[in-house]
């Protein structure tokens, strides 16, 4: 491959201002050109997903990334840097189309300065996430080499499939601490690949999981350094030249996390230098904010509000008129970074763990019991699993056949809540005990299935007239296990469980 | 020259282990659908959502199922706009569309599809009008939500249209929303073919020999060249010419019964005699459709009918109606099989006076005629052959029922004699195999010597049938 000498020019240059501005250049680093700009838009958009670039992604996620996809939505202009230990740095090729060489070189400046920041932190964050990156490389390499296996050995199409959404659900469900019901004991090992796999899968999530949890809060310091540094390096350049190329810096500059990242930073010392090096020794972000209380945190946010309100003009393409629809998505987005700094400074969270024991996105609220079998009842505001990835989790596969056999201990039906926006969901997912059709499954997801989905809401004849509904009578139902619902979402599990065996 | 040689030499080797190039050998799409299979919609899937359309509580499901995806959508298209508008450089009018979309997802997502999907609980929301009447007023209350009409909404709304789709699952968990148009091809191609290959109304694929028509010079070559044994032939013969097929319009009518009897359930599955016979004049209906679709003429070849045996029968004779029909048709009253037969006639006889057409009756029923006719029943005095074997025979049926069908014994019969038209019957009995047995399949196939033959459909047995059709196909093209 050719390499672009204005792109190679760039580079060294920015490579030389670190030098310059540090002291130092970063050493142990890779930059992954793309050169199909579309595939770059697909890891751009799986790494924002998932949080990493190997991570393994479920069939539901993938439809809804592939649409938006097609619908052209990716936010190609992020720069998308894996601050790890080695960072990667990726970019497509393309991206020495940038006409100005000065924005190209103040891009990989920027970059640059992060590896650096990165690879000589003091902080465990490069080295979770180095975890969190190996772990999903190991899954990545375990699932697709088993699914290899599995299709050359049964010749089932759906293998893929299959293990995919497993792989996704269970890293879901292990990071909320909600993994240890569907998993068979360790003496089935031996029994399938299938077992195998699982097994192993299943032990490396576990630990992904708690690098994930035990990762301290970076991206504060992360961004803040990158704005910070940028803001030092453009320095040099007169205001002219500074009016033509800071509107083509929209994604490094400005940015709600740089931008408040970068006010915190700059308390640590007098000159950048002292700053770099105070920086390097900050573990995590709540060290960071805690250098104000919240009465300073919040004037100073006010007045970088104010700020940014004025600079971020420049960013926009058609800043008259619509401008007031602009500002409030700018606006909100740095409230809710805003309120992550007031979070970490009131509650002193150092680490994932502390923010999402607060607010877990999926939670279990206990089981419904009836007679012949129990209903799970979770809630998950989270876009990695859909309910159909939770069929999976169903202990669905008593069936034997000679393209699979995976009898795994399981998931009860569930009942799902989300929310959209106004929507807020109660979905059923069942699977019909049909004893025809037990020994004849094609695949897994040869089942008979029950699914509903209604809107939680206090509506009294929501679901219109309940009696005519009911099919068999349902007895002994016991909600008792229940807990943290309110009353419409209680409503909605009954009206659910009734649907269940209305005909 | 060297120097720069030189100086692109250093470079290359310094950033070489730096800078990977990443092509997709290296770095496999992670949106790549790794189940990368077809989706496999076969006969089962087609009648499935078929019962689905035509019972709101089957179908519940997957219009939940879908206002779910499209929330799902429009949630993280709502993300990811706000994210391209604050780090992507965007031409004016890029930027100015995404406002403009962003307000319609964030209209969506608060007030169209929570109502949605509360309309949905309720059954309101089933056929393409409900669901066409719940967008305009969506797009209303948007413009006076934000005082304008705001582009795309519409474009975007009529997503929704989506919610009269049904979901369909293969039996590897391929999921695809199917419309109504896939379903019907699906039909038409499958069933449509495989009951015409049964019953052989014509020879589809045949070379007819006739000197009208567009002209296949292949085949008239070779049938002049055997004639003659030379090569090039002398001359073409009128008896040489062959045309592709059929270039004269046929009327169709199928003739639906619509009866109380038809709500038994007699095939597995729970599929009732309607199910059935809907199932088989739509595979029909959409097998000519798509036949008329493939010849590309400036005409359609065959002109379909559809005539539900009901109380006052009548005529349905455009697909928006018959696709209407088909969601509606309940069993009930009585079986007015005569009375239906001559609405056809009359049909014909008020629509298509002065061309010779090709008159084809297919009737749809469970076999149990049981109000005569009260009208002239076409046919002479001669015919009386059927009603002395009725009277003859041990035969149980009653009275109204023998009456019945001596009634279309005649007007059969009649039908055949008369030039006017080229009139065909077909007559389709919805059962399973049991019935042939029956002393009512004898007595039906008696009335119907010498016309045409019964033919005994069980729908959830098509599926194998067809299955089997292609496997000899294949078997033979090997």
């Amino acid at each position: 491959m050719k390499i672009d000498e204005k792109f190679l020019n760039a580079y060294e240059n920015a490579n030389l201002e670190v030098e310059n501005l540090i002291g130092r250049r970063p050493d142990d680093y890779k930059i992954l050109m793309f050169i199909d700009p579309d595939l770059y838009k697909s890891v751009l958009l799986q790494t924002e997903a998932t949080g990493s670039p190997k991570a393994v992604i479920s069939s539901n996620e993938l439809y809804v990334l592939q649409e938006m996809k097609n619908l052209d939505y990716v936010p190609v202009g992020k720069d998308l840097f894996f601050g790890s230990r080695s960072p990667r740095i990726f970019l497509p090729a393309n991206i020495s189309k940038i006409k100005s060489s000065k924005v190209l070189e103040a891009k990989i400046f920027q970059t640059l300065v992060k590896a650096v920041l990165v690879e000589e932190t003091k902080s465990s964050f490069p080295d979770k996430l180095m975890d969190l990156y190996t772990k999903d490389t190991v899954i990545y390499n375990l699932f697709t080499n088993n699914v290899y296996e599995f299709v050359l050995e049964r010749g089932a199409s759906w293998v893929w499939q299959y293990f995919q959404d497993f792989t996704a659900t269970l890293r879901l469900l292990s990071l909320y601490n909600l993994d240890d019901f569907y998993v068979p004991p360790n003496s089935i090992r031996s029994a399938s690949i299938f077992y195998n796999y699982l097994l192993e899968t299943k032990k490396i999530i576990k630990e992904r999981s708690k690098a994930v949890l035990n990762a301290p809060l970076y991206d504060l310091i992360l961004n803040g350094f990158g704005e910070y540094a940028l803001r030092e390096y453009l320095k040099k350049y007169d205001s002219s030249v500074m009016e033509k190329i800071k509107p083509e810096l929209k994604s490094n500059l400005g940015q709600p996390l740089g931008a408040i990242g970068n006010v915190f930073l700059g308390e640590q010392g007098e000159n950048f230098e002292e700053i770099f090096e105070n920086t390097l020794r900050i573990k995590n972000d709540q060290e960071l904010t805690s250098i104000w209380n919240r009465e300073k945190t919040k004037s100073k946010m006010k007045e970088l509000r104010e700020q940014l309100m004025n600079e971020s003009l420049i960013w926009h393409a058609s800043n008259d008129s619509y401008w007031s629809d602009l500002w409030p998505i700018r606006g909100s987005s740095f409230d809710k970074i805003d309120q992550y700094v007031g979070k970490i400074q009131r509650r002193g969270y150092k680490s994932f763990k502390g923010l999402q024991e607060e607010n877990a996105l999926v939670k279990s609220h206990g089981r419904v019991r009836l007679k012949d079998r129990e209903v799970a009842v979770l809630s998950i505001q989270e876009d990695t699993v859909g309910q159909e990835q939770l069929v999976i989790l169903r202990n669905h596969l008593e069936a034997k056949k000679d393209t699979f056999s995976t009898p795994l201990p399981g998931l009860p039906d569930t009942i799902v809540f989300r929310k959209f926006s106004g929507m807020h969901i109660a979905s059923y997912l069942g699977v019909v005990d049909d004893k025809e059709t037990k020994n004849y499954q094609k695949s897994p997801y040869d089942l008979p299935m029950i699914v509903r989905a209604v809107q939680v809401t206090s509506k009294k004849d929501a679901y219109g007239n309940q009696d005519l509904d009911e099919g068999n009578k349902i007895e002994n139902v016991n909600y008792e296990d229940l807990k943290s619902l309110t009353e419409p979402q209680y409503r909605a599990i009954r009206y659910l469980i009734k649907q269940r065996d209305a005909k | 020259m060297n120097l720069y040689y030189k100086l692109h030499t250093y470079k290359l080797i310094k950033v070489s282990d730096k800078i990977h190039w990443i092509t997709r050998a290296h770095y496999p799409d992670p949106l790549v659908d790794y189940s990368n299979t077809d989706f496999i919609l076969d006969f089962n899937d087609a009648v499935s959502v078929l019962q689905q359309w035509r019972n709101p509580n089957l179908g519940r499901s997957s219009r939940e199922g879908t206002v779910i995806s499209l929330a799902s959508n429009a949630k993280s298209a709502y993300r990811l706009i706000q994210e391209q508008l604050l780090t992507t450089i965007l031409p004016e009018e890029k930027e100015k569309q995404l406002i403009e979309k962003l307000k319609v997802y964030r209209f969506l997502l608060d007030q169209t599809l929570p109502q949605a999907l509360e309309l949905v609980n309720l059954d309101k929301l089933i056929t393409p009008e409900d669901i066409k009447q719940f967008i305009n007023r969506q797009l209303e209350l948007m413009r006076q939500e934000y005082g304008r009409e705001l582009k795309f909404a519409e474009n975007m709304l009529n997503e929704l249209e989506a919610i009269s789709d049904i979901e369909v699952k293969d039996d590897y968990g391929k999921s695809r929303r199917i419309s109504r148009n896939d379903v019907l091809d699906v039909l038409g191609s499958v069933l449509g073919n495989i009951l015409l290959r049964q019953v052989s109304l014509w020879q589809v694929d045949d070379y007819i020999s006739r000197p009208r028509g567009r002209m296949n010079l292949k085949k008239t070559y070779r049938a002049a060249i055997m004639r003659e044994g030379k090569v090039p032939p002398k001359q073409i013969r009128n008896e040489d010419i062959k045309v592709m097929d059929k270039d004269r319009v046929s009327l169709i009518y199928f003739i639906v019964d619509l009866s109380q009897s038809m709500n038994k359930t007699v095939f597995k599955d729970g599929l009732t005699r309607l199910d059935g016979s809907l199932l088989t004049s739509l595979g029909l209906y959409y097998y000519f459709k798509l036949v008329n679709r493939r010849k590309r003429r400036e005409f359609d070849s065959f002109n379909m009918h559809v005539i539900p045996v009901d109380k006052n029968p009548y005529v349905i004779a455009n697909d928006e109606k018959f696709e209407a029909f088909l969601m509606e048709a309940e069993g009930k009253g009585k079986t007015r099989l005569v009375h239906a037969t001559y609405s056809a006639i009359r049909h014909v006889q008020e629509n298509y006076q002065n061309v010779k057409y090709d008159v084809q009756l297919v009737y749809l029923t469970d076999g149990r005629p049981n109000v005569p006719f009260d009208g002239t029943i076409y046919g002479n005095s001669m015919d009386f052959g059927y009603e002395k074997y009725l009277s003859e025979s041990d035969s149980k049926i009653p009275k109204e029922a023998k009456t019945c069908m001596v009634q279309l014994n005649k007007t059969f019969n009649y039908l055949k004699r008369v030039k006017d038209r080229n009139w065909k019957i077909s007559y389709f009995l919805m059962a399973s195999d049991k019935f042939m047995r029956s002393s009512l399949y004898r007595d039906t196939k008696k009335m119907l010597s010498g016309i045409t033959d019964p033919v005994l459909i069980d729908p959830t047995e098509i599926d194998n049938l067809g299955r089997r059709i292609l496997q000899e196909t294949i078997v033979n093209e090997n």
